[in-house]
């Protein structure tokens, strides 16, 4: 089954996650060794990649522990990829705010009994500490900027 | 002292209740044991030989009065009546149950204290230089950068599954009283020459099975590039670092297999493609943490006593304290104790909550409400008036807590061991117990010297063996605990890496062993030498030969 986290702060309940099955079908179509969508693993040479043309991008955790497509993932969105981008593999609910965070808007779960506790995972938080990165409240800023909104136009 | 904010205050609630949701799930069995190991390190919950350990952090070593109060309220409650300070600024406590950890982590946070990333495969608690704020040999003081990496690093969505645990340490002082370069990544604070504070950045320390001292990676990033520095670091080493071997998965091994200059470079590309400026702290943000770290305000007072020395003099117990475990404050007329949890025959870091209470109120009375916690594994007053000396001595005497060997050979570093531990070959306690009990005579110590002894129970390195001027390793040899000793090591400023002396020997065969490697040191010395200075003069050929050739 493939989440949604990307629409987080409207999800009003887990079932708002999931995809609808049209959407998740045109997700797996769209892997179907077609070069728009790419598989990659975690410690993917990004120099050598080219984005163009491509509009989904899945990444494989081998390991939940394994942290190493969290940072290509970062990569893919700093180097401007505004396509799909899903994390496949045995990843826990726990880890679904991260995944978000690190620029990740699917998830492709291996199991999907947990939906629970991927949602409480991305409505947890409404702040965190570091900036730049997308949020599952749609906020941007990070604390140590927000605790100064405001101050710009006085300085 | 640092105080949360609303964000902070949500923050560390909100990682409570998630913690109590993950051991919820633990208990139904929705997270099987697999999944759930690496959720409660990341939490602090060990599981170790007899029980659950909870590790609880004490940002960069400070403690208020009140929260030392909370410490011994915890170890009363739902522990054994005691807690152990550790060499990373944590204090563990050994006997909780695991389903009264969530209810430990509230009332931690109702002195604003957590356990958050003092485990796991993620930042752990920073670290730094115990007399912060109050040393006179600091450029300036790390506490508030220190704050600002706590928080960058917690839930930090990029750096929560490394390929091992990483560990920062930042100090702004001459001398190196943080075991800087034994990290994985060590902050030297530096000024530039217009007086612009910044910080020299050492990658790739480390301890364990494969010690490696940290090389410098920059002279000098300016304090408000430092965030985006340290990120783009760990983005490199992320990806990059083994994940095939978990004892060659440190970043040390990643440098030592990269180079250094092809990691620097994977470092600067990697920090040019960032965006810098959402990842930095913006000047506001930094201005608001120095705030939180005023200079004491103390009355400036004459900076001898008469009084004091001549009580000294009077008391030999007093003398050998002051000379030992008091330190120059900033401040003139003022002085920063060192309280030693190694009274001889005890457990080094151990204190009773008795003992907590002790020292809380004598900060609260004494020292601006404030204690450091060292990585040596002893506790300090950082702000208190040298006319004041005497009456706190006497109340830690009291206590049990005034034993006058601040960087003596007793005052050694000693891993929990065989006792508590579930990686450990050997036990480490019981020795070093041994090694005081030897050595109890204060004024022989005190002719020794500073010897630094520091022992663990395996190789894990956790007594930080291998940066002792004296190192042990427990290992096992075929079932039976066998020390081996190791000699020259430093996690000075001067760091350095003990070498083996030959082979191992049982409990008593190294405390005697000890016992000869002084007795050559005094014997060969010259004047003022310290133990360390004679061996890297001598080489280890007299020593080897005094412990081994009878």
């Amino acid at each position: 089954m493939i989440i949604n986290i990307k629409n987080t702060p409207s999800a009003q309940n887990p079932q708002d996650l999931v995809l609808d099955q049209l959407d998740a079908k045109l997700l797996e179509q769209q892997g179907a060794g077609s070069n728009s969508h790419l598989s990659l693993d975690g410690d993917a040479d990004f120099t050598n990649l080219d984005l163009t043309d491509v509009q989904a991008v899945t990444i494989q955790f081998p390991a939940f522990t394994d942290g190493r497509g969290f940072s290509l993932a970062m990569k893919i969105r700093q180097s401007g990829f505004t396509g799909t981008l899903c994390a496949k593999g045995p990843l826990i609910p726990d880890q679904a705010v991260h995944l978000m965070r690190c620029g990740f808007d699917h998830i492709d779960l291996d199991r999907h009994e947990r939906l629970d506790a991927f949602y409480r995972s991305l409505k947890r938080y409404s702040h965190f500490y570091q900036g730049g990165r997308p949020s599952p409240t749609g906020e941007a800023k990070s604390i140590l900027e927000l605790r100064h909104r405001g101050q710009k136009a006085a300085s | 002292m640092y105080a949360y904010d609303q964000f902070d205050h949500d923050m560390v609630h909100n990682r409570v209740e998630e913690f109590r949701d993950q051991v919820q799930r633990r208990l139904t069995g929705e997270l099987t044991e697999d999944e759930f190991k690496p959720i409660r390190l990341m939490n602090g919950l060990y599981l170790q030989l007899h029980a659950y350990m909870l590790r609880v952090a004490i940002p960069y070593g400070t403690l208020s009065s009140q929260q030392m109060q909370t410490l011994a309220f915890i170890a009363d409650t739902y522990d054994r009546g005691y807690g152990h300070f550790t060499t990373r600024q944590n204090i563990q406590f050994n006997w909780p149950k695991l389903v009264d950890t969530p209810d430990i982590l509230t009332a931690l946070l109702g002195v604003e204290m957590h356990a958050i990333q003092t485990s796991g495969n993620c930042i752990r608690n920073v670290t730094t230089d115990h007399f912060a704020g109050a040393a006179r040999d600091e450029y300036f003081d790390t506490r508030p950068y220190a704050e600002l990496i706590r928080q960058w690093s917690t839930l930090h969505p990029e750096f929560s599954f490394l390929p091992r645990k990483f560990k920062i340490a930042i100090s702004g002082a001459k001398v190196d009283r943080a075991a800087l370069r034994w990290h994985d990544i060590a902050l030297q604070a530096a000024l530039d020459d217009q007086g612009n504070r910044g910080f020299e950045i050492f990658v790739g320390g480390g301890m364990g099975r494969s010690p490696f001292v940290a090389k410098s990676i920059q002279n000098f990033v300016p304090e408000d590039k430092l965030l985006a520095y340290l990120e783009a670091m760990l983005r490199v080493y992320n990806q990059a670092g083994r994940r095939d071997n978990k004892y060659k998965a440190r970043i040390k091994i990643l440098i030592h297999e990269m180079g250094l200059e092809a990691y620097r470079d994977a470092v600067e590309n990697e920090y040019e493609a960032m965006q810098k400026s959402a990842v930095d702290a913006p000047a506001a943000e930094l201005a608001r943490l120095q705030q939180y770290f005023p200079q004491p305000t103390l009355i400036v007072k004459e900076d001898t006593s008469a009084a004091v020395d001549q009580l000294g003099r009077d008391n030999p117990l007093f003398g050998a304290w002051i000379a030992q475990n008091i330190h120059l404050h900033k401040t003139p007329g003022y002085r920063i104790v060192t309280i030693s949890l190694k009274p001889h025959g005890g457990i080094a870091g151990d204190a009773t909550s008795d003992q907590m209470r002790v020292v809380a109120d004598l900060a609260e009375r004494y020292s601006l409400g404030e204690i450091r916690v060292s990585h040596e594994q002893n506790l300090i007053l950082p702000h208190v008036a040298l006319d004041q000396l005497p009456e706190i001595f006497k109340t830690l005497e009291q206590a049990g807590l005034a034993t006058p060997n601040a960087g003596l050979l007793t005052d050694m570093i000693v891993c929990p061991g065989l006792d508590y531990c579930a990686l450990a070959n050997a036990r480490s306690i019981p020795l070093s117990q041994k090694i005081a009990r030897r050595f109890d005579d204060i004024k022989r110590l005190q002719n020794i010297g500073e010897v630094k002894v520091k022992i663990s129970g395996c190789i894990n390195s956790c007594g930080h063996h291998h940066a002792g001027h004296i190192g042990i390793l427990g290992v096992d040899k075929k079932g039976v605990e066998n020390y081996q000793i190791l000699l020259g090591g430093s996690g000075a400023e001067d760091a350095s890496k003990a070498k083996i002396l030959g082979p191992g020997f049982d409990e008593d065969g190294i405390v005697d062993a000890i016992e000869t490697i002084i007795d050559v040191y005094l014997r060969e010395r010259q004047s003022e030498e310290r133990f360390l200075d004679c061996y890297r003069r001598l080489g280890p050929t007299p020593f080897k030969e005094a412990v081994y050739d009878h």
